[in-house]
């Protein structure tokens, strides 16, 4: 009687000690990282309740960490790389590709050697734009891989609010191209192949802020 | 006399499990051929109306159908053509209601006489757009700010045609030329992205 208790105890505490296993196992997720921008460092950390973190891992090439569920955040960091903080769940397995862009500065010096040509390729691409509309100088966004700006009316009064439009570039294969044609606004829904951070840097640009209208020939 | 009973029993009994099992079958049919769909209504004023869905020609009245992006047209002459295109679901209103505004005289005159069809139709689009309004209420926090209105623009939303599962909105916007912007800008006051929404500016005027 002794002995069969004891089996039955033995088993109840083995099963027990098996679920918990199966439990705190299945509670962890391989994360591969990888990164599509030169000389990055990553440091993910953990995000616990309130203000508490701890550093999970840092890496400066493609690398798989294995993450219990929670809530993490990674910072990337660089020459010419933009400060970011990404936020990301764990809660299954998945991929991140690190790619925090580069600062406005270094943007900003790419693009003093393309402005010219992106400018004259907008102009090109539609015989009304060059007519009725002033091309802003834009911006480059990521690793100076998209450009946008936006167009003016040339018939808008100085004080008045006016509608622009943004124009949105890719730089595939060493070549410009434009995307679509101009828009008042580029929304996620009619773009879901456009990262969220893209569209969301080219809806903000501002003409207001922006600078002279290239056309009309640029202080630089 | 009790033999012609009993034949007239097991004749009965027969009967009774042919006329089961077809029903059954019947009922399995209908099942199976329904299974997935959604029963729309389709209505239109003038009902002779030529409509077509997704170019299968169709009459007013009630149809089963997958849900999926349909090309809805209604056209006769003499009125202006209806087109539209949209997701039909299961989460909206299950109904298609078009009204052909009338251009010519004659069909004016006909519009006139059939004013109530008319009225019908116009009772069927607001509660359809009441009841899908309500629905997409729970989904888009936006709309309780909705409609936005002042002397130069108008925000509203309907259900976005192209969202598969009919949960979220499309914006719309009618302001006067030049202040289309300042309607973007208001969505960002009001602490929503406009970027997050579907946009259709009213009779803008395709400039590229």
């Amino acid at each position: 009687m002794k002995k069969t208790a004891l089996y039955v105890y033995g088993a109840i505490i083995i099963s027990l000690l098996l679920l918990f296993a199966f439990i705190r196992i299945s509670s962890f997720h391989k994360i591969a990282f990888t990164i599509s921008q030169p000389n990055l460092k990553v440091e993910v950390f953990r995000q616990f309740e309130g203000t508490k973190t701890e550093k999970v891992g840092e890496f400066t090439q493609a690398t798989d960490l294995t993450l219990e569920n929670g809530s993490y955040y990674y910072i990337a960091s660089g020459e010419n790389a933009a400060v970011k903080v990404t936020k990301f769940e764990v809660d299954r397995a998945q991929k991140i590709d690190v790619q925090p862009g580069f600062d406005q500065e270094y943007l900003a010096s790419l693009l003093k050697s393309e402005q010219e040509a992106l400018t004259a390729m907008i102009a090109k691409s539609n015989p009304r734009i060059d007519v009725y509309f002033n091309i802003n100088n834009g911006k480059l966004f990521g690793i100076g891989d998209w450009y946008g700006t936006t167009l003016t009316s040339k018939q808008a009064e100085p004080n008045q609010p006016s509608d622009f439009y943004r124009v949105l570039m890719k730089k595939e294969g060493g070549q410009w191209k434009l995307l679509g044609k101009p828009k008042l606004i580029w929304s996620v829904p009619d773009h879901p192949e456009i990262p969220r951070d893209i569209l969301s840097q080219l809806n903000k640009l501002d003409p207001t802020f922006v600078t002279t209208p290239a056309s009309a020939g640029s202080p630089d | 006399m009790f033999e012609s009973l009993q034949e007239y029993k097991r004749l009965l009994i027969i009967f009774g499990i042919l006329f089961t099992l077809l029903l059954g079958g019947y009922g399995i049919f209908m099942a199976v051929t329904r299974a997935g769909k959604i029963e729309y209504t389709v209505n239109a004023v003038p009902s002779d109306a030529t409509i077509t869905l997704n170019g299968t020609k169709i009459q007013p009245g009630k149809y089963f159908l997958e849900p999926g992006y349909y090309t809805i047209t209604a056209a006769k002459q003499g009125y202006t053509t209806h087109n539209e295109a949209r997701y039909l679901t299961a989460t909206l209103r299950p109904e298609i209601n078009i009204s052909l505004p009338p251009v010519s005289d004659e069909a004016k005159r006909w519009a006139k006489d059939n004013k109530t069809a008319y009225d019908d139709v116009a009772k069927l689009i607001s509660t359809k757009t009441t009841v899908d309004k309500n629905r997409l209420a729970a989904n888009n926090p936006i709309t309780k700010k909705l409609p936005f209105q002042n002397y130069l623009y108008r925000i509203d939303y309907e259900p976005d045609p192209k969202d598969p599962k009919g949960e979220k909105i499309q914006l719309n916007i009618d302001a006067v030329t030049g202040q289309r912007t300042s309607a973007l800008y208001i969505i960002r006051q009001l602490g929503y992205d406009p970027m997050d929404y579907r946009i259709n500016f009213v009779d803008l005027t395709e400039l590229f």
